[in-house]
This record gives C-alpha cells, sequence and structure tokens, in this order.
C-alpha cells in the first residue's frame, strides 16, 4: 500500500512492522511526559514524534483543563504559580510555577491568551511578555516591542494566538495612549512573530487611529480583557474615533468588535447590532465556538448575542435573554461579566456581585449554581501541548510531500486538459477546478 | 424478544473466508461491523463469499468476535448496555499477548473496524503511559538504535520528564 511507504517503528514479533498511521493513533494519546520518554525510545519515534503535524494531532487529543493564577486562592503573594484543573478530574489540581526569575518589581502575572497549549503572559507593570508551555517546561521572554509606551497612562492590549496558515505563534500588541498635551488618543501596533523572534511595527487603519479601550473596560473592570480567539483572529470589544468631548465633531465616537487576522496582519471591524449600545455590552466571549457577547439592560435583562456566519453584521442573533425575574440577584448589582467557552464541552456566563458568583449555562438557558467565594480572575481553558517555544518542528519528509505536490500537479494538469478541449460553458467549471486544486495543495501543504 | 424475530426476516448471511481457508459463516449485520466489508457488500451485492488473503482466521474470528458483542448490543442501545459492552472490551483487551495484539491491530486495520481499531490502539498506549524507555524497549522489542550519546542529549533536554 503506497500509504505505508514509511515503516516507522520496529513492534512485536521484531521482524514486522506497524504502519504509521497506527502508531501516531497510538502516541497522540499519551500524555506530554510520557511522550518525552518515548522520543528517547528509537531514532523513528523521535521524528515522529518532532514533527508539526504530530504536535498538531497530539493537542486536539488532549482533555481540557482549567488554568488560574494560584494567587486566587492563597493569602500570600504567588504571582507567579499557576494552577491546572481537569475537567475529568475537578478534585485534583497540578501547580505549575513559572520558570524563568521575574523581575523583583513584577506585581502580577497575567495569562493574555492560550493556544495550543502555549501560554501567553505578561508581566505588569512592566510589561514584559512571555511564551510558555508549562507540560515541557519551555519558556522564552519576547524581545522589547518596538511600539513604545513613553506616555502615561498608556492603555495596552495584547492578543496572542496559533496562527496555522504560517504555522507560527503570534503576538499582537496594541498601545492605546492619551496624549496628555493634545487631549488626543494615539496608538501603536507592532506584531511579534515566534519564527522570527522578532517585533513588526505595523500599521493602524486611519479609522482606528485613535483607538481605546472600550470605556466599559477602561474605568470599571477590575480583571484584564482576554481578546477572543476565533478563525485564526483576536478579537477586542473597542471604542475609537474621537469623543465629542475633545471638540473633534467630524468623526463620532464609534465602538464595536475589533478583530486582527493573525495570518494577514490586518485590523477589521466587525459592527454590532445597530441597537446595541457599546457601553451596555459587558464582555465579548464565544458560544458555540461562534462570536458572541453579553448585553446589560439595567432593571430590565441581560441579552446573550451570538453571531450566526463569522463577520457578517447582519448576523447577529439574540440567542438569550435573562429576565430581571429570572436572575437570583438584581441586575443592577452585578459589576462583572464573564463569558467562558470550555472547548467545546459547555459555555458559561459568570455575573459576580459584591456578595456572590452566578453561573449561566447558555444552552439550557438556566442558571445552574452560584457560589459566595468564586474569586473573580482570569479563567483560560487550557491543554497540554508538545508544540515547541525554542527551536522549531520538523515538517515531514520532504520527499514525501514533493512527492504528493508532484501527484497532485499531474492531476491538476489531467484535470484541466480534458476541460480545455471542451470550452465554452466549462470554463466556469475550469477556473472552478483551478480553485478547488489550489485548495487542495493548501490544505496538504499545510498538514503533510 | 421481537427485536431479533424481525431482524431474522432480513439477515443475510455471508461467508468469510481467510488466508488459511478457514471460513466463517456470519450475519450480515455483524460483518458490517467492519467498513472493509460494509464496502464490499454494497459494491458486490449478491456476493456472498468475501475472501479476505491479508487475515489469518484465529485473528478473523476474534476481530469476528468483537464485531458480535457490538453488533448485537448496537440494536437495543441502553445506558446499562453500554456499560456491559465497557466491561466486555475491558476482559477482551486485558489478557492479549504481545504477538496477538499486534495481528488483532493488523487485521482491524486492514478490515477497517475503527472502533476495535480505537480500543486496540487504547490497549497499546496504556502500555507505555508512565513507564520508563527501558521498560518501553523491553516490551515492544524495540533496538535503541541512537548513536553513543544522542539519547543522553535528548534526556538532559528533558530531564524533568525522567524523573
Amino acid at each position: 500500500m503506497s500509504t505505508h511507504e514509511r515503516e516507522v517503528v520496529i513492534f512485536i514479533p521484531s521482524d514486522r512492522f506497524l504502519p504509521e498511521e497506527i502508531i501516531t493513533d497510538m502516541l497522540v494519546r499519551l500524555d506530554v511526559k510520557s511522550l518525552m520518554r518515548c522520543k528517547c525510545v528509537c531514532k523513528s519515534w523521535r521524528s515522529l514524534i518532532s514533527e508539526l503535524r504530530f504536535a498538531k494531532l497530539h493537542v486536539q487529543r488532549q482533555p481540557h483543563s482549567l488554568i488560574i493564577p494560584a494567587c486566587v486562592h492563597s493569602p500570600f503573594w504567588q504571582g507567579t504559580e499557576f494552577l491546572i484543573y481537569s475537567f475529568e478530574n475537578p478534585d485534583e489540581h497540578s501547580t505549575y510555577k513559572f520558570p524563568m526569575t521575574i523581575e523583583k518589581s513584577t506585581e502580577s502575572m497575567v495569562v493574555e491568551g492560550c493556544d495550543n497549549g502555549v501560554l501567553c503572559v505578561r508581566a505588569l507593570p512592566h510589561n514584559t511578555v512571555y511564551l510558555w508551555n508549562p507540560a515541557t517546561n519551555e519558556v522564552k521572554k519576547l524581545p522589547p516591542s518596538p511600539a513604545s509606551d513613553q506616555w502615561l497612562h498608556p492603555s495596552i492590549r495584547v492578543g496572542f494566538g496559533y496562527d496555522t496558515l504560517t504555522n507560527d505563534f503570534k503576538v499582537v500588541r496594541v498601545c492605546a495612549q492619551v496624549d496628555t498635551c493634545f487631549f488626543g488618543r494615539y496608538s501603536n501596533v507592532a506584531v511579534y512573530s515566534l519564527r522570527t523572534n522578532s517585533w513588526k511595527k505595523i500599521e493602524m487603519p486611519y479609522k482606528f487611529s485613535s483607538l481605546g479601550a472600550s470605556y466599559t473596560y477602561f474605568f470599571t473592570s477590575t480583571i484584564s480583557e482576554i481578546p477572543v480567539a476565533l478563525n485564526d483572529c483576536v478579537h477586542w470589544l473597542w471604542s475609537f474615533g474621537r469623543s465629542p468631548v475633545y471638540g473633534d465633531v467630524d468623526r463620532d465616537l464609534m465602538s464595536g468588535i475589533v478583530a486582527f487576522d493573525l495570518s494577514t496582519e490586518v485590523f477589521e471591524l466587525i459592527n454590532l447590532p445597530q441597537h446595541v449600545k457599546e457601553f451596555k455590552v459587558k464582555t465579548i466571549g464565544k458560544v458555540f465556538e461562534q462570536l458572541s457577547f453579553v448585553m446589560l439592560d439595567p432593571h430590565k435583562s441581560i441579552e446573550i448575542y451570538v453571531m450566526k456566519e463569522y463577520g457578517v453584521s447582519d448576523s447577529w442573533i439574540k440567542y438569550s435573554t435573562i429576565k430581571q425575574l429570572e436572575c437570583p440577584i438584581p441586575l443592577h448589582e452585578a459589576d462583572e461579566y464573564q463569558l467562558i467557552n470550555f472547548a467545546n464541552l459547555c459555555d458559561i456566563v459568570l455575573i459576580h456581585s459584591s456578595k456572590s458568583t452566578l453561573c449561566y449555562d447558555v444552552e439550557a438557558k438556566e442558571f445552574i449554581c452560584s457560589s459566595e467565594d468564586l474569586p473573580v480572575c482570569e479563567y483560560n481553558t487550557y491543554v497540554e501541548s508538545i508544540f515547541q517555544i525554542k527551536g522549531e518542528h520538523k515538517t515531514s519528509d520532504q520527499g514525501r510531500r514533493k512527492n504528493i505536490v508532484v501527484r497532485a500537479f499531474r492531476f491538476m494538469l489531467l484535470a484541466t486538459r480534458k476541460t480545455i478541449v471542451q470550452r465554452g460553458p466549462f470554463r466556469f467549471m475550469l477556473l472552478a477546478l483551478v480553485l478547488l486544486n489550489l485548495l487542495v495543495l493548501r490544505w496538504m501543504a499545510q498538514y503533510i | 424478544m421481537s427485536s431479533s424475530s424481525t431482524t431474522t426476516t432480513t439477515t443475510r448471511l455471508l461467508m468469510l473466508k481467510a488466508s488459511d481457508g478457514v471460513t466463517f459463516e456470519v450475519e450480515e449485520a455483524v460483518a458490517t461491523k467492519l467498513g472493509a466489508i460494509n464496502n464490499m457488500v454494497e459494491e458486490e451485492g449478491s456476493e456472498d463469499l468475501i475472501c479476505l488473503p491479508n487475515v489469518n482466521g484465529k485473528f478473523l474470528g476474534m476481530v469476528l468476535e468483537w464485531c458480535k458483542k457490538h453488533a448485537n448490543n448496537n440494536t437495543n442501545s441502553d445506558k446499562g448496555n453500554d456499560e456491559v459492552n465497557k466491561w466486555w472490551d475491558k476482559e477482551f483487551v486485558m489478557d492479549l499477548d504481545q504477538n496477538t495484539l499486534y495481528h488483532l491491530l493488523m487485521a482491524a486495520d486492514y478490515l477497517s473496524g475503527t472502533e476495535l481499531v480505537d480500543l486496540l490502539t487504547e490497549k497499546v498506549a496504556s502500555m507505555i503511559r508512565g513507564k520508563k524507555v527501558e521498560e518501553i524497549r523491553e516490551t515492544f522489542k524495540i533496538k535503541s538504535d541512537f548513536l553513543p550519546g544522542q539519547e543522553e542529549e535528548i534526556r538532559k533536554k528533558n530531564s524533568w520528564a525522567f524523573e
């Protein structure tokens, strides 16, 4: 069989081989620690486990857990420890200590995002950014960003994610500042790529040129605003344009969800539904793997909106309404909202008030439980992975890849030649075929 | 037992012939748990004898035993049965020796018995989890092909995994 070209592993009995697919299927079930040992077993296992394709398959199989800063439970400040709770076994947790010494004056460490098992951590108030894989204990301090924050009161937002197109971890850092002399706002942006280990300054589109963090977050939120990662983009709720207070009449203060595409490094605006006022939106997040937000109409209701078709502003639908009568606490007492997506397992809204925290199940549209001592902190979902931060993964065997590309090319030639002969109404088919082929090639380049 | 009486009216028997000539007569519903056989039945239609030159009779028998168990329980699925199935699966893989495991896995893969492959690979994975490198090599009879020093280097790099 042509698919079993590579005989990877010696298996019982010693003169026989198991196909690579089965060995892969077996190894992806293992935890990171066991995998590290398996790398030592023989060369073929080592090269299989070192491949990027393997790392991708492996992370998909891993159980989901929750990562929270340890200081939440401890009366003593231990800013560099994080607790990981597994969903399968919530009674137990493991503690991970950040493996690098950090500046002494660091006040706190904030998880800015978590993708493919790699955490993006920011040390406050210095704004030093680290990438950290707790499972493999690899950590990297990012070089200083060129987007400087020399002015007072900068509002820095960091987005983090894995770009599946270039197979690279990227960090985007947006620094919005109030220029105290001119009462203007100013923002600068830089993107970091792990592959090149460098920052690149990029331009902010003009419409976002005086971008500021959403006022809601800016003034009222005690937790950091974790951007929502979806479709290779990171999303924030932001307001931009100048407020009339500053005497600028030509542009009103606008707001919406700003998406930054990690692959193309372009900013896009996703409008909120027209009737929704920005200051009423309490938090954005993911529900059923779709972009969504929680809106509060004080004294009346809490509404949860879901964007059915990504990027299409007309496709916002009101998924769920929580009326004041259904809510165990008066709505005006709620002061913090969190929309948490537990990786396809469930989507919940946490509603914090000074007395208690309520947990609302979005899918079932009901309150599930409440607690008097659930802290307000960043809850991130986490999966173990063997993604490397230092050094690069091998992409598969170049020879095998070339072989497949050549075969695909031949197929393209054959298919297009046939259609060219027929011409006329088939021209569209030809175009479609070429497009399809390109898609297939792109898909293969990614996985093989 | 009304369900069994309705199935007898529709049940077709298939003959499966293994590489060593051993033949098995099984209900279609059982054999089609295997993707490869399902495809053959759909494609060829009336063909009743299916030759499987890559599978030995002993292992084909075991694969079919698994299929029978799981096909039966599919017809009246409830939670209690699910538990029984799981328990049965556990027993099924419990005492498999290396040789049988290897051949079963190859047979299940060849016959596209996805669920069975899944069960067996999980069993193999459980033989690796938490084990030392030497133990893994011993279990799978793998000889280290690293150059002297190479292995040490990997161990050093990830020393935490070997504690």
